[in-house]
């Protein structure tokens, strides 16, 4: 009868702390996976390149059609840092 | 003296005047005919330079219905090369700036079909298809771009970016280490490849890329929210929650980023 009464209380305290530790765990694990939830994301497509006048894309004053086939990213006018 | 100054003034007009000279269009030849097609040719031509020449202002005045309707009606004309080829890349612009990207996307193409060398509207093309999800067209395209301009800045990243998207890591890797190889300075692309090599479990050598656009960009929000990712999966809690933190700090212009910086550093202190 003695050990009954004072198993039941340990048990409850024994439960509550179990729950508490693995709600501490669940958190963690979701924080933890938040990383793999959220996917690293890529950048965003390049702006467009701009108008042409009627002289077309050959010859040195066409400027999007030079920034298109430039080797350096500043100079194809790719995106800066966001 | 003065006319030693004189005489050198005008000899270095007389040499910069043809440098000078390209900096204007040249005037149409008056008619010489009269032959009424002949005539009418001309009528034609001059009529498809003015409408250039309005839709080309109506752009610039972000009035993209009107440049979208001088360009249509150019290619009503049916103008030879390369006045076909360009007023079907300009209408293209007009309606990709209004937000008509399968419009946008049918005008580069026929620019492409017309000159199919033509680098910009390829470039144009591809940032067309990725920003309505056509991942497949971007990278037909972007393969055609690169073989074209096997060097060019925008072939590299835009196929690159097309391939990480479509789950193409070797690609996407080869084409952003080939724009680093030509441009070490360019922190965008070693985010990128930080992404590519994070996709592939590569943990250590995006962690890299990712503190190199760093070096190169301190404030880059994005490459320190992703270190921050890979901090927490190391385990290293206090190293991203700061990360997290800076992320957030840093990440003014890019509210959504902003939010999910901030959770993340919120969760990882309760």
């Amino acid at each position: 009868m003695l050990t009954r009464s004072v198993a039941r209380p340990f048990l409850v305290l024994l439960f509550v702390f179990a729950t508490a530790c693995a709600g501490f765990a669940l958190a963690n694990a979701g924080v933890l996976s938040g990383a793999g939830v959220q996917p690293l994301v890529p950048s965003g497509a390049p702006p467009l390149l701009g108008a042409i006048n009627e002289l077309g894309r050959k010859g040195w004053a066409c400027a999007p059609e030079r920034a298109a086939g430039a080797k350096s990213a500043r100079a194809a006018e790719l995106p800066d840092i966001p | 003296m003065r006319r030693l100054i004189a005489v050198c003034a005008a000899a270095l007009l007389a040499n910069s005047a043809p440098g000078l000279a390209q900096s204007y269009l040249t005037p149409a030849p008056a008619p010489r005919s009269t032959s009424s097609a002949a005539l009418h040719a001309a009528a034609v031509q001059r009529e498809i330079v003015e409408r250039f020449h309005l839709g080309l202002s109506a752009l610039q005045a972000h009035d993209e219905g009107a440049a979208a309707a001088e360009f249509s009606r150019i290619l009503e004309l049916h103008p030879g090369e390369p006045q076909g080829s360009t007023a079907a890349y300009d209408l293209g612009v007009a309606q990709a700036n209004a937000g008509a990207l399968d419009d946008a996307a049918r005008s580069f193409e026929l620019a492409i079909e017309r000159d199919p060398g033509f680098l910009a509207a390829m470039a144009n093309l591809i940032a067309v298809d990725l920003g309505r999800h056509e991942l497949a067209q971007a990278r037909a395209v972007a393969d055609r771009f690169v073989a074209a301009a096997p060097d060019s800045a925008r072939a590299l990243y835009s196929r690159g970016l097309a391939a990480l998207q479509m789950g193409d890591l070797g690609t996407a890797r080869g084409d952003f280490s080939k724009l680093l190889s030509n441009d070490p300075q360019y922190a965008v692309a070693h985010y990128d490849l930080g992404v590519t090599e994070e996709r592939e479990n590569h943990f250590n050598a995006a962690m890299r890329e990712f503190t190199t656009a760093l070096g190169l960009a301190p404030s880059y929000a994005r490459a320190r929210f992703a270190v921050g990712t890979l901090l927490l999966r190391e385990g290293n809690r206090d190293g991203a929650r700061i990360a997290f933190a800076r992320a957030a700090q840093d990440a003014g212009d890019d509210p959504s980023l902003r939010g999910l910086a901030l959770e993340m550093r919120d969760a990882i202190s309760h």
